[in-house]
């Protein structure tokens, strides 16, 4: 419904009314220099680290290097307006960002200022940029798992409610594309997600905007978009206010789900920062405390206590926990793991998901490499199903991958050995799954049993993703008591496993594929 | 890059070290203020930046400038200015002798710009409130500067309380523009 006119001008009038006109004293300095970003003031004797300080032109700027007789501070958006003599004012507050429901579906920038032109977010709360992460009290150790719907991660590198899950690679490896896959699979797992995208084309974030939108994950998704024409210090921010806006849902004891695609650009955003503020290069000219970067960042996606949640939402809310899971990206140059940035972040992470350029291209895909990728939560994470029938995958992938350099000789080889390497292509088949089409646990189960049971053996390798498809429909239609079954309570016993035979039998006697 | 502020910093405290145990503070702030108008004048800073021309006659002519208003001790500062090849920074070291006086004597100098004439009584009561808040004798100086429409805004160091309507103004733009 449209507004009058005068309605219009009776809300500016009212808006008019309720501003509060105060006399505020503030502190005050001048521009000194101004290049790249980075601004040198005179004066601001009351500035703190990390404040936020206010330039004319309604520009907003962080203050990070408290000198003697300077400060040096980054600005936090376009700087051609700012120039050399222009004063610059405290504002009494530490960075913060808008928090709260209202920016589930929405596109913001790095600072919580919407962007995707739905109008304006109504917040009631703020949250600063910066937060101390939960102490060693307050935490509670992860036991519950975050479906990503992709088989190869559920079932050999399960990610827990509350873990960091590193998915490292090479450009082009589908990085992206496994944590989108995770994302579209809570949509109606009540875990609220966010996408903080750092330093990408702002195309590839419209399209993984129109995408989630198409599968319906739009709606329970904040996208924290700093583009590549973004300034050093907003793709620098942009997690730690993603953090943020993710922390509000852990602290109400709720769960939820962060992405960091990617971290190796804002270690590089955070060195040319750095580098302008004149602070001491180190390895690969990143500055001394790139470690602490991430580890600060990584470190608040954790799970909380339900005491915790009672604390800190003064009592609403009894008896969850709230956990916040990450998802950090990094690309890898050449495959070179051993780099600076990537040990760190390894080291800082809960295991990682290890993408390779040869499986990708090889038609492996997701292309996980199931050697060295690890999760350190393991089956504490995974469903009783999923454990039960995924152990058996990991071993069979290893065993394939030792006799691989024999499939050559596939007709010399004795029966048991013969039998390994058919077992582990077959397997390697089926873990390849489609982009945008994640599994429900039911569906996984059955995958996993029929890979066991043996089911696949006399499946012609080439056509096992055929026949996974053809099954999945089947007992879709024919076992769908079955299917809820499992989906709701994911318990795995004699019986059920009897039902899963029944089931399989039956479609390998009538299916086609 | 070290700033002018740095360089001066130490002939700046030492000059004030000097003063408070001679107990001189109002004679070498005016020495130092005569002699960076010297030193920004542009011959003078011509002159002292040429090679050719030899130390001592710089100082000579400093020194003759500056007259009897010179205190003493000044000429040993100017020899050592031009030594060091500092004698720019002369202006920095008066600002900071005077902040350093200013702080030694808990005085401030505070300026109050307002769009219409301050009265008397209205400056005693600024004066007394600045105190109260800083803590420190305050000297006013007033300005009008019609741009401001009404109320005033008051500037003591980097401290300024804006009550002037176009700042009320201009925060209502922004706050409408959000």
């Amino acid at each position: 419904m449209q507004l009058t006119p005068s309605e219009i001008s009776e809300q500016i009038k009212n808006r008019i009314k309720n501003f509060e006109v105060s006399t505020n004293a503030s502190n005050e300095g001048t521009v000194v220099s101004i290049a790249d970003g980075v601004a040198t003031i005179h004066g601001l004797s009351d500035v703190m680290s990390g404040e936020m300080i206010e330039f004319p032109g309604n520009i907003y700027g962080m203050a990070l290097n408290l000198e003697r007789d300077s400060v040096g501070a980054v600005i936090l958006g376009s700087f051609e307006s700012v120039s050399e003599g222009d004063t610059v004012k405290c504002t009494g507050r530490i960075l913060e960002v808008p928090t709260g429901e209202a920016l589930l579906g929405r596109v913001v920038d790095a600072l919580g200022n919407p962007i995707d032109g739905k109008g304006p977010i109504e917040t009631s709360t703020s949250s600063p940029v910066e937060k101390i992460a939960p102490g060693v009290i307050a935490r509670q150790s992860v036991d519950e798992p975050v479906q990503t719907g992709l088989k190869a991660i559920d079932a050999m590198v399960p990610v827990g409610r509350g873990q960091r899950e590193l998915i490292i690679g090479d450009r082009q490896t589908g990085k992206t594309a496994v944590a989108i896959d995770a994302i579209i699979n809570q949509r109606n797992s009540g875990i609220k997600c966010v996408y903080v995208a750092i330093g990408q084309k702002a195309s590839s974030i419209a399209s993984v905007v129109r995408k989630l939108e198409e599968h319906g994950a739009l709606s329970n998704t904040i996208i924290v978009a700093a583009t590549a024409s973004d300034s050093a210090a907003m793709q620098f921010i942009a997690p730690y206010a993603g953090c943020t806006m993710g922390e509000y849902f852990r602290d109400k004891g709720e769960d939820a789900l962060i992405v960091y695609d990617d971290l190796t650009k804002q270690a590089w955003a955070y060195r040319q920062v750095s580098l302008l503020l004149r602070r001491p290069p180190g390895r690969e000219a990143y500055p001394g405390d790139v470690f602490y970067l991430h580890s600060r960042l990584l470190e608040r996606a954790s799970r909380i206590n339900a005491d915790e949640v009672e604390k800190l939402t003064d009592g609403r809310v009894k008896g969850q926990t709230g956990s916040l899971t990450a998802l950090p990206i990094i690309e890898t140059q050449g495959g070179d793991v051993s780099a600076f940035v990537p040990t760190n972040v390894i080291s800082i992470t809960d295991g990682q998901i290890f993408l390779e350029t040869d499986l990708f291209n090889s038609g492996i895909r997701p292309a996980i490499n199931a050697g060295l990728s690890v999760s350190r939560v393991g089956g504490a994470a995974q469903t009783k199903i999923i454990k039960k029938l995924g152990g058996g995958v990991r071993l069979d992938l290893a065993q394939y991958r030792e006799l691989a350099a024999f499939a050559q000789f596939a007709s010399d080889l004795d029966d048991t050995t013969r039998a390994q390497i058919e077992r582990g292509r077959r397997v390697t088949e089926l873990m390849k799954q489609k982009q945008y089409a994640p599994l429900s646990t039911a569906e996984m189960a059955f995958s996993l049993f029929a890979a066991n049971e043996g089911f696949l053996d006399d499946v012609d390798a080439v056509k096992v993703v055929d026949f996974e498809e053809a099954m999945h429909a089947y007992i879709k239609s024919n076992a769908s008591e079955l299917v809820a079954e499992i989906n709701d309570t994911a318990n795995f016993n004699d019986e059920i496993a009897g039902k899963m035979k029944d089931a399989l039998t039956q479609f390998k006697a009538n299916g086609t594929w | 890059m070290a700033e002018k502020i740095t360089i001066a910093r130490p002939y700046a405290k030492a000059v004030f070290d000097l003063a408070t145990d001679e107990g001189k503070l109002g004679e070498w702030s005016e020495t130092l203020q005569l002699l960076s108008a010297i030193a920004n004048d542009a011959d003078f800073s011509a002159l002292a930046a040429n090679p050719s021309v030899a130390d001592d006659k710089i100082v000579e002519l400093m020194t003759s400038t500056a007259g009897d208003k010179l205190v003493a001790g000044g000429e040993g500062l100017v020899k050592l200015l031009i030594a060091n090849k500092r004698i720019a920074v002369l202006p920095e070291i008066a600002e900071m002798f005077d902040e350093l006086r200013a702080e030694a004597e808990k005085t401030i100098e505070a300026e109050v710009v307002s769009a219409f004439e301050v009265g008397e009584a209205e400056q005693t009561k600024i004066k007394a409130a600045l105190k109260n808040r800083l803590g420190r004798e305050v000297t006013l100086t007033c300005k009008i500067d019609e741009s401001l429409l009404g109320g005033a805004i008051v500037r003591a160091g980097d401290l300024v309380i804006d009550g002037s309507v176009v700042g009320q103004l201009n925060g209502l733009a922004s706050a409408m523009s959000r």
